[in-house]
């Protein structure tokens, strides 16, 4: 696997994925671990490990590239990234400000917020009922102490540190 | 280039503080857009559904159209650099941290108290979008069609469609 190759790899995963990251994960899972360049334990770890970081959920794919080809691998995996995300913004930048609001195309979006709440909702049960199945007590005390935490505005990161530390020390015992 | 300071300040923040993806950060982003620059909510709600339904990370193009929008094509560069650099350092990072003898054993404890903690903080926007949203049945409906299988972007299609009626 060389640099060019991975960049373009990402690049070409990340334009035919909508809506989600699961082509670029099925993608860079057939060529890297397919290809023996890492292995199914450095795929799953950097796909953990990119899901469990803030800001975007794609970022399992410069873990990948690090695990792939160190500092470089992640910081072309990245780049992959970017330059299909600028090509889509480009796109909606052509959109002009006057648009959103005609009549009709603001009755629509107005959908928009309840949509994302439902979203949001959807998300967290996922993440619940798949994960609480065998040792319900610590997924329902980290989770609800976060809520509880968010609604009186503790800072995010501090509840993530929080939680991270309280998952350490609790794994196993409850 | 105050301007610029501004995408990539809140970038920053946006990319530190926000775990769940896009629909966790669309609030976020739709409560601070105003602070950025002439950008009302409206406009957002707009950027997000074509962010939605174009290709890549649907996070990275919002916050890069709202960036653009912004301070044009180096805003849109700035406001996503921004927010890739946390989860980027943190990706290089952790799994140096994770060579400490006593962290490394306890990787899959961190990893569920992450993954927890994310679905509290999604839980938590959820419930304040419910306090402040006009839309229940529309949620409720929403919901109901996740869970029996409908793919979101679909999802988003149809209910611009039904709300553009």
């Amino acid at each position: 696997m060389t640099l060019t190759r991975l960049f373009f790899l990402v690049v070409s995963l990340t334009s035919v994925a909508f809506g989600g990251g699961s082509v670029i994960m099925t993608g860079l899972e057939r060529e890297l671990v397919g290809g023996g360049w890492i292995t199914p334990a450095q795929f799953a770890a950097g796909v953990a490990l990119g899901q469990s970081t803030p800001g975007p959920l794609a970022a399992f794919t410069t873990a990948i590239g690090n695990y792939t080809l160190g500092l470089a691998g992640a910081a072309v995996a990245t780049a992959g990234l970017l330059v299909v995300s600028l090509g889509a913004v480009m796109l909606i930048r052509v959109v002009p400000a006057d648009w959103f609001r005609h009549p009709r195309v603001r009755g629509a979006l107005a959908v928009v917020p309840p949509y994302v709440t439902a979203l949001v909702l959807f998300l967290a049960l996922r993440m619940l009922i798949t994960g609480t199945a065998a040792r319900p007590l610590l997924p329902a005390l980290i989770t609800i102490g976060v809520v509880v935490g968010r609604l009186k505005k503790v800072p995010t990161p501090a509840l993530m540190i929080g939680a991270v530390v309280m998952g350490m020390a609790l794994q196993g015992a409850w | 280039m105050n301007r610029l300071f501004r995408i990539a300040r809140m970038g920053l923040w946006l990319g530190a503080t926000i775990f769940g993806g896009v629909a966790a950060a669309y609030p976020r982003v739709r409560q601070h857009s105003a602070e950025l620059g002439n950008l009302a909510p409206e406009e957002v709600d707009g950027l997000y559904a074509l962010a939605v339904v174009m290709p890549g990370p649907s996070f990275l193009n919002l916050w890069g159209a709202v960036s653009a929008r912004v301070g044009g094509l180096a805003g849109a560069l700035v406001g996503e650099v921004a927010l890739l650099t946390p989860a980027f350092l943190l990706v290089l990072a952790l799994p140096l941290v994770a060579q400490v003898p006593w962290i490394g054993a306890h990787t899959a404890g961190a990893v569920s108290g992450a993954t927890y903690a994310t679905a509290g903080l999604l839980l938590a926007t959820g419930l304040e979008g419910l306090r402040k949203d006009k839309g229940l049945l529309l949620t409720g409906l929403t919901l109901a069609a996740l869970f029996a299988g409908v793919h979101p972007v679909l999802l988003l299609i149809l209910v611009l469609g039904w709300g553009a009626r």
